[in-house]
């Protein structure tokens, strides 16, 4: 029986993939990739953003401070490239724990009291994982990014 | 009285016929006249399409597409042309999203965004040429879509899943199959495939439909991680 639960427990863990090192690793690679540089990261901020407001058209309202009402103006593509500067460093840390936990308390920090609803941060995920795969056209561990993007905006949340 | 009135009326009958008659005889020559043009017209059409014919509409876009394709779009990596008379490139991550990026809009334009070549059952084939991966004699590749997905919130995109097969012996006919999934991408035109989830990495393939129509595509089958080409062919939908 007990040889059973353990066997149980391996499969389990074999088939969910979490955010161990290796997996860290891994999307540590891919993001360097996808995230780009110059033009290519506006529009790949561009394209998120899109694919979030597409999704939630409400979640406009927080932004109206930064014209989140049309995402190609300046003032908007600063604040894109600005949310994937904070997301870059989380991703950045995710082998340094200490590093990692400082920003994250930080980006808490910045969000608590505006009352996002989990909902948003969910379109926030599910943009990313459909532009990072176009972006990066093949190399892609979904599996890898399931498991980190939620420790990332966890602690973005302060809760899971 | 009566007599001479009598005699009026036979006279003018006299001279009606003989008005008829003449002019019976001058419609029958023009007659004639137009049936002699008619021949010579003929004749002179005959001529004409002995003459070659004009290239139909498809040879000259396929050798449009070919100039095009050498002379490049100079765009970088992940950028697709905006054609048109002034030079643009944008984002392949734009093309198709409902928003104009391009400044002439084509990067909405329906020509671009059509949906043709990504519709459930297109079947693209060709004679595939191996350089590498496997020893193999020229036989037919056959890559046919089998299911297509476009999310509403990130329509760049077209998620695909398709399926390659090529013969792998002659004799026995033995056929491969290789499911495989990706996407197509509107910008540059590319269908890119690699392995379905939870198969054994064998091949992905690349198919360019940089030939001027959603009927034609220059496909290299791959090996998923590096790229490396192993055959290469010229696709046609069948």
């Amino acid at each position: 029986m007990k040889i059973l639960v353990v066997l149980l427990a391996f499969i389990a863990a074999a088939m969910a993939t979490e955010c161990d090192t290796l997996t860290r690793l891994n999307v540590q690679a891919q993001w360097r990739a996808a995230y780009s540089s110059g033009h290519n990261r506006e529009d790949f901020a561009q394209a998120i953003w899109r694919a979030i407001f597409a999704q939630a058209p409400e979640a406009r309202q927080l932004f109206h401070r930064v014209h989140g009402d049309d995402t190609t103006t300046p003032q908007f593509e600063a604040h894109a490239l600005r949310v994937l500067g904070g997301f870059d460093i989380a991703v950045n840390t995710l082998d340094q724990p200490e590093a990692l936990k400082a920003e994250l308390d930080h980006l808490h920090k910045q969000h608590e009291g505006r009352k996002i609803p989990d909902s948003y941060y969910t379109a926030f995920k599910t943009a990313l994982l459909h532009i990072l795969p176009a972006q990066l056209g093949r190399c892609w561990n979904r599996a890898a990014w399931d498991a980190c993007f939620d420790l990332i905006a966890d602690g973005i949340k302060g809760h899971h | 009285m009566w007599y001479f009135l009598l005699l009026v009326g036979l006279a003018a009958a006299a001279t009606d016929t003989r008005k008829e008659k003449s002019i019976q005889y001058i419609t029958s020559s023009q007659n004639l006249h137009i049936d002699k043009l008619e021949h010579d017209l003929h004749e002179l059409e005959e001529e004409f399409n002995k003459l070659s014919h004009e290239v139909d509409d498809k040879t000259v876009r396929q050798l449009k597409a070919r100039i095009t394709n050498l002379e490049g779009t100079g765009c970088p990596l992940h950028e697709a042309s905006c054609g048109g008379d002034v030079p643009e490139c944008v984002s392949d991550l734009l093309f198709c999203d409902g928003h104009k990026d391009c400044k002439n809009g084509r990067d909405e334009n329906p020509e671009v965004c059509s949906l043709a070549i990504t519709h459930v059952g297109s079947s693209y084939t060709g004679l595939a040429t191996w350089t590498g991966c496997e020893e193999n004699e020229p036989h037919h590749a056959i890559i046919t879509i089998t299911a297509s997905e476009r999310k509403s919130f990130f329509p760049a995109r077209v998620w695909l899943r398709a399926v390659l097969s090529f013969e792998t012996d002659e004799h026995t006919h033995t056929v491969r199959n290789i499911p495989l999934r990706g996407y197509y991408n509107f910008g540059r035109r590319a269908v890119v495939l690699g392995p379905e989830r939870g198969t054994t990495p064998t091949y992905g393939v690349l198919c360019h439909f940089n030939l001027g129509d959603d009927d034609h595509a220059d496909c290299k089958v791959v090996y998923p991680a590096s790229r490396e080409i192993c055959a290469h062919f010229n696709a046609a939908r069948y």
